[in-house]
């Protein structure tokens, strides 16, 4: 992987074809960023390092036709990189821009609530788990691209894909667990509150 | 010690390599024969696939518009740099051939760099680093700036505020800010539900629209004087309830005053208390913040309250609650027990304050939309000459004001927008208290025009509101906007039309008022600008919105709710060139995001409720902009159902 002074020998073929990869796939890369990082803004940094990086590793790119992998490879380190510096997991919303999306802004409200548990869970699992999960299940990619994605072989890309899924399953159940009990306090507190106020305005009749 | 071996393990595997792969024939014979006894391994095959669906239900992330712009620049910076590069490196390998260093130079270069580094490393002991918490971001200096909270839930009602000093910066623009909260408890309606709130400039009083079953409240809450009561906002623990009704700070509670609005065309002078039309008990009764129920059994209309440039004044427009009647202007100032009418037509509607005078806008009978600034202490009223922007909310500059544009519904007693979208205005060309302004009055609202033909069918919609055609032109300084009175009739055709001319909003004005044509009473040469270029008024109209200007005029914030009513919209921040004037959507300070309705613009920084994970009532966000950049924070809000931010 090209260190940051990596200079590529060719910067107008680069330029060129970053421009080409950024035009085919900047959005999944945003994406697959967002998720692994779960913060939009983070991502949309790292999205535009990934992009750097490429520029400056291009020389290193053998078969074009493999190019996609190869990106999700830079920004995969980038985002791993990038918790391991700040080691860090932030449970921030996704709070992004949100024009062109059909559904009204009540409807994505509740989505997100939905969503946010597998979200949580999603960020408990190990990030070579999470990006083989995300990998997989949301960019479509199996057997060489995910293993060349991920950079290890194809039965290790396997192997983190099969204990994602149970690390996931796991993580999922205890965020669950944890959203009942927050969701039964609420709704104990606000009864309450409620025969409170009743009882209060009775009280109030009486006198 | 060996421990326990998961026997189940192995079929966990399977099951989760099964939806990536095919199992080998072994395998799968294997597996099957498992499931058939074990109902735990069975669960767990139905959560891997109930998982999968999941993920693939993930919301879809779209990248910010200005993703490309910022990855171009830094392509270009990386061409450059690897164009300097390659010169440097053909200068180096030039160079080398033509002039190999002597070992003694070399062995000189070596001795003075272990001499420096010895000297560093002596030296290093002596530098302090700067202190900072490892994985935190620096945070970045802002000028302090109060943000007060309105915190409604079941039983228990409060005011939050904090000063806002330190934000994060850009590289972290959503960090957890640690600011304390002061937390005075407000003795409002339990069943209430905020509006709108707005803090007036001193900070000494917050205004709040409160939704109570089938009416509306306006009250205002007397702030604390100093944040002498900081608690944590988690901790539910604030100012304590003293007996006999004194605050911790020693003030003496008042009970809460009502009002309720005039029924007929009451004046400002003739405005009568008539008694408490509420089944709370008094403020008195309880510690807490002073409230002070400036009207009651309302419903309230057109834009949310707000203060005037001095603050000395609040203004919002309102209607009876059994809805016998329109709305009218009404102002309060401190010290006033209750709010007074300005107008009494019941057809005007609170826009937003031009300086220290107040924009209202009204539907004529002929369906258009026409503007008046009437100033608040003379009632000396002028009418706007220009495309009748339907609410327009004016900067503190008054030179630039954002208004709606489109079909309005005047089925109704209250006027609501059908069909259009939001619009930039030049607001100090046509300001008729702005400098080289004629001194005209408000004329005639109900002059006909040519393109102003009611639908008969719709005209007989309301009856017993009669157009007056024949209405006198306001006299200048007159206390009574008496003439416009007359044009409730404006409900007499459903159908409104704001006007513009076509040549000046070609897209939006095609699709949102095909049936506008130029109005003579209006002056079509003032260009109106669209907010939104690329939204189409007929398809995805703009029903719902709020508009607020930073105190600067050069940010503007607006909010835009998908139906009307909506709880949750979608909010931009855009910036003003200083020079050109011209509402950057482009480059925007906050992208369109998600948000709750109720934002604050204070004036360098925009305070919103965004939605979280950990509350379903969403979280306080700030975002700051300025000579150090864009920065952030989120406030851990109080634990209350409802908040709404002021600055």
């Amino acid at each position: 992987m090209p260190g940051a002074n990596a200079v590529t020998t060719d910067p107008a073929s680069a330029r060129s074809f970053v421009e080409r990869l950024y035009a085919s796939h900047h959005a999944e890369i945003y994406s697959y960023l967002a998720r692994m990082l779960r913060d939009d803004e983070l991502a949309a940094d790292l999205t535009q390092e990934t992009f750097v990086k490429a520029f400056r590793a291009f020389d290193t790119l053998e078969d074009h036709n493999r190019a996609r992998a190869w990106l999700y490879k830079i920004a995969g380190r980038t985002a791993l990189d990038e918790l391991r510096r700040r080691k860090i997991v932030r449970f921030v919303p996704w709070t992004g821009e949100s024009r062109g999306s059909a559904s009204s802004a009540e409807d994505q409200v509740l989505r997100l609530r939905l969503s946010a548990d597998l979200e949580r869970a999603l960020l408990r699992i190990p990030p070579r788990q999470r990006q083989a999960l995300l990998l997989s299940e949301l960019h479509d990619m199996t057997g060489l691209e995910l293993a060349d994605a991920l950079g290890v072989s194809h039965v290790a890309a396997r192997a983190l894909l099969t204990r994602g899924r149970e690390s996931l399953r796991q993580a999922l159940a205890a965020e669950r667990a944890k959203s009942a009990i927050e969701e039964s306090k609420r709704v104990r507190a606000t009864a309450g509150a409620r025969i409170e106020r009743r009882d209060d305005e009775r009280r109030g009749r009486i006198d | 010690m060996r421990g326990r071996v998961d026997q189940h393990a192995k079929f966990r595997e399977l099951l989760a390599a099964r939806l990536d792969r095919s199992l080998t024939r072994i395998e799968l014979r294997t597996l099957n024969a498992h499931l058939k006894k074990c109902l735990a391994c069975e669960r767990v095959d139905a959560d891997y696939r109930a998982q999968r669906f999941l993920l693939h239900g993930l919301p879809t992330r779209i990248p910010p518009r200005d993703l490309w712009a910022r990855t171009s620049a830094s392509l270009d910076r990386e061409v450059a740099r690897a164009y300097r590069a390659r010169k440097w490196g053909r200068r180096l390998a030039r160079g080398r051939r033509s002039a190999q260093p002597s070992t003694a130079l070399m062995t000189a270069v070596a001795i003075i760099g272990v001499t420096a580094a010895i000297v560093v490393l002596q030296l290093a002991p002596a530098v302090t680093p700067l202190a900072g918490v490892p994985g935190q971001p620096t945070p970045l200096e802002v000028q302090p700036q109060s943000l007060a909270m309105l915190g409604l839930g079941p039983g228990d009602t409060a005011v939050y505020s904090t000063q806002v000093s330190q934000v994060c910066p850009a590289s972290a623009p959503d960090c957890v800010g640690s600011e304390k909260l002061v937390r005075s408890p407000v003795h409002l309606p339990t069943t209430m539900r905020s509006g709108n709130v707005a803090l007036s400039p001193s900070g000494d009083q917050l205004a709040v629209v409160g939704h109570l079953p089938g009416q509306d409240m306006i009250a205002v809450v007397m702030m604390p004087p100093d944040a002498n009561n900081v608690v944590d906002p988690n901790s539910g623990a604030g100012h304590s309830a003293h007996p006999d009704g004194v605050q911790n700070d020693g003030q003496t509670q008042a009970p809460v005053k009502t009002h309720q609005p005039d029924q007929s065309a009451q004046t400002a002078a003739q405005a009568t208390d008539l008694g408490s039309g509420t089944s709370e008990p008094p403020a008195s009764a309880v510690a807490g913040l002073t409230v002070l129920a400036i009207l009651e059994n309302v419903q309230s209309a057109g834009a949310a309250p707000a203060w005037s440039l001095n603050g000395g004044m609040l203004a919002f427009s309102a209607m009876p609650d059994d809805a016998s009647s329109g709305p009218d202007v009404y102002v309060w100032s401190p010290g006033d027990d209750k709010a007074q009418a300005i107008t009494t037509d019941h057809a005007s509607y609170f826009a937003s304050w031009s300086g220290n005078r107040i924009v209202v806008s009204r539907v004529n009978s002929s369906g258009r939309v026409h503007n008046s600034v009437i100033d608040p202490r003379t009632l000396e009223e002028r009418a706007v000459n220009a495309p009748g922007l339907w609410l327009p909310t004016v900067n503190d500059q008054r030179t630039e004001a954002i208004g709606w544009l489109g079909q309005l519904d005047t089925t109704g007693v209250l006027v609501a927008p059908r069909q259009g979208a939001l619009f930039v205005m030049d607001w100090g060309s046509v300001d008729p208290f702005g400098a080289g302004a004629s001194d005209q009055p408000a004329p005639a609202t109900d002059a006909p025009t040519p393109a102003a033909t009611p639908q008969a069918s719709q005209a007989t919609a309301t009856p017993g509101l009669t157009p007056s055609l024949s209405a006198p032109p306001q006299p200048r300084g007159s206390a009574s906007p008496a003439p416009i009175s007359t044009s409730q009739s404006a409900t007499a055709t459903a159908t409104a039309t704001a006007q513009l001319s076509p040549s000046s909003t070609p897209t939006a004005t095609a699709s949102a008022t095909p049936t506008a044509t130029d109005d003579s009473s209006n002056d079509s040469s003032v260009p109106l600008v669209a907010l939104e270029p690329d939204r189409d008024p007929v398809e995805a109209p703009v029903l719902d919105w709020q508009v607020h200007w930073s105190s600067d005029g050069l940010v503007v914030g607006v909010w835009i709710a998908d139906s009307t009513g909506s709880t949750w919209g979608r909010l931009a921040v855009l910036s003003v060139d200083p020079v050109t004037e011209q509402v950057a959507t482009d480059s925007p300070l906050l992208a369109m995001t998600l948000a709750k309705r109720g934002f604050s613009m204070g004036l360098d920084r925009v305070a919103w409720i965004a939605p979280s994970d950990t509350n379903v009532d969403g979280e306080l966000r700030i975002r700051t902009w300025g000579s150090d950049g864009i920065g952030g924070l989120r406030l851990i809000a109080p634990d209350q159902e409802d908040v709404v931010p002021a600055f």
